[in-house]
């Protein structure tokens, strides 16, 4: 047993040297501990998915790209909006796509068959877009400054409401057939939202939906929310929703 | 289901942190979580002591869970909230914010 350090006979290190200069030398040594010590961290867990949030938002805002982060229940008609919007404006602005999907790029070529520029993500067994993913996909995008990106992410309103992907704007979309207290039932996606879609009021002689219940039970969870009423089908409400977005663009 | 993939980072997060601290041996990790955070606290559970077990780190963990906390930005009073955007209930307003509740933290680490 080594005296000074109390290390056991094989130590490597001499003890001309402090613990803090074979540190500072990057020497190879021991740690003692006599016991079990308790380190304070204090640390988010999120702080990787946000720092890298915070760097696409540099990124867009240097470009001057307006970027929408698209949630919803699978279905909801996510990617028909998309091709309705794009079919609309594409002549007035440039429109880029990221499509997150567990499998498939159907939603994808959808997108790209319409001249986009389109990237599809898969995440596998993964229920939600992470902003490292992003920040990757657009560096490869070459996206055009003075432009909209739409980030359609995942169908699904649980886990996606946690994850900033550097977006300006979050859009929570529902359709009438999901029920009035959607709200109620996944709160932090209506939560984190900053505008909510209501989709395929066409469909609603047929069903027992109340708008209204709708958008007060969102509000009641966040009174900040704004909304649009829409058919993406039927292109019902959807003047208002494309000078909205030609808004964001120019101021 | 985003509890695996956050215990995933809290596991990362951790063992880190043990390496940074000269290399030490990590044995425990302490999260908190709050109770508006949009985690399920079970789920979370489960999910760390799946992968300390599968990593065969002999890693135990705890989860402390913060209740909700409310500030009135009118009348500055404290109160308990059940959700982020909750109206105070000594004023009225709807200008408050969420204090505590909202909390996904790696607290502490335990080395040897
Ligand atoms: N009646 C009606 N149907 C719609 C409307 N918008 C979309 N749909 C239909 O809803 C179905 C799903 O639409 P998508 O755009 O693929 O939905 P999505 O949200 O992209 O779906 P995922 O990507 O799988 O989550 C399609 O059959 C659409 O035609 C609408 O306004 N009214
Ligand atoms: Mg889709
Ligand atoms: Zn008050």
């Amino acid at each position: 047993m080594c005296g000074s350090c109390g290390c056991g006979d094989h130590h490597k290190h001499s003890h001309n040297l402090s613990h803090e200069q074979m540190h500072a030398l990057g020497m190879e040594h021991h740690h003692h501990h006599e016991q079990p010590s308790v380190i304070e961290i204090e640390k988010d867990i999120l702080s990787h998915n946000n720092n890298m949030a915070e760097r696409i938002r540099g990124y867009l805002d240097a470009k001057n790209i307006y970027a929408f982060n698209l949630v919803s229940s699978p279905g909801s008609g996510k990617t028909t909006l998309l091709e309705t919007t794009i079919k609309a404006i594409k002549s007035k602005i440039n429109i880029s796509v990221i499509e997150g999907d567990q499998r498939t790029s159907n939603d994808a070529d959808r997108i790209m068959n319409l001249g986009i520029n389109t990237v599809q993500i898969n995440t596998e067994t993964g229920c939600h877009l992470e902003a490292g993913e992003i920040y990757d996909t657009i560096k490869q995008m070459n996206i055009p400054e003075s432009s909209l990106l739409f980030i359609e992410n995942i169908g699904n309103l649980v886990c996606p409401a946690l994850f900033d992907l550097g977006e300006n704007e979050r859009i929570v979309m529902i359709s009438v057939t999901e029920g009035d207290d959607k709200p109620l039932k996944y709160p932090y996606m209506f939560e984190s939202a900053q505008t909510c879609i209501i989709n395929k009021i066409d469909l609603l002689p047929y069903l027992q939906c109340d708008i209204e219940r709708i958008k007060q039970n969102a509000l009641s969870i966040n009174p900040h929310l704004r909304f649009f009423e829409l058919s993406v089908t039927q292109g019902i409400g959807m003047e208002n929703w494309i000078s909205y977005l030609l808004q964001q663009i120019q101021t | 289901m985003h509890e695996l993939s956050i215990a995933l980072s809290i596991v990362n997060l951790a063992v880190q942190e043990a390496k940074n601290n000269g290399n030490s041996k990590l044995s425990e990790l302490e999260v908190e979580v709050g109770e508006l955070a949009g985690v399920d606290i079970n789920g979370l559970d489960f999910s760390l002591g799946i992968i300390l077990k599968s990593s065969r780190m002999n890693v135990g963990h705890k989860i402390h869970t913060i209740s909700p906390l409310s500030r009135c930005n009118i009348c500055k009073r404290d109160f308990k909230s059940t959700r982020k955007y909750t109206s105070c209930p000594f004023c009225g307003s709807k200008d408050t914010r969420l204090t505590k509740g909202n909390e996904l933290r790696l607290k502490s680490i335990i080395v040897e």
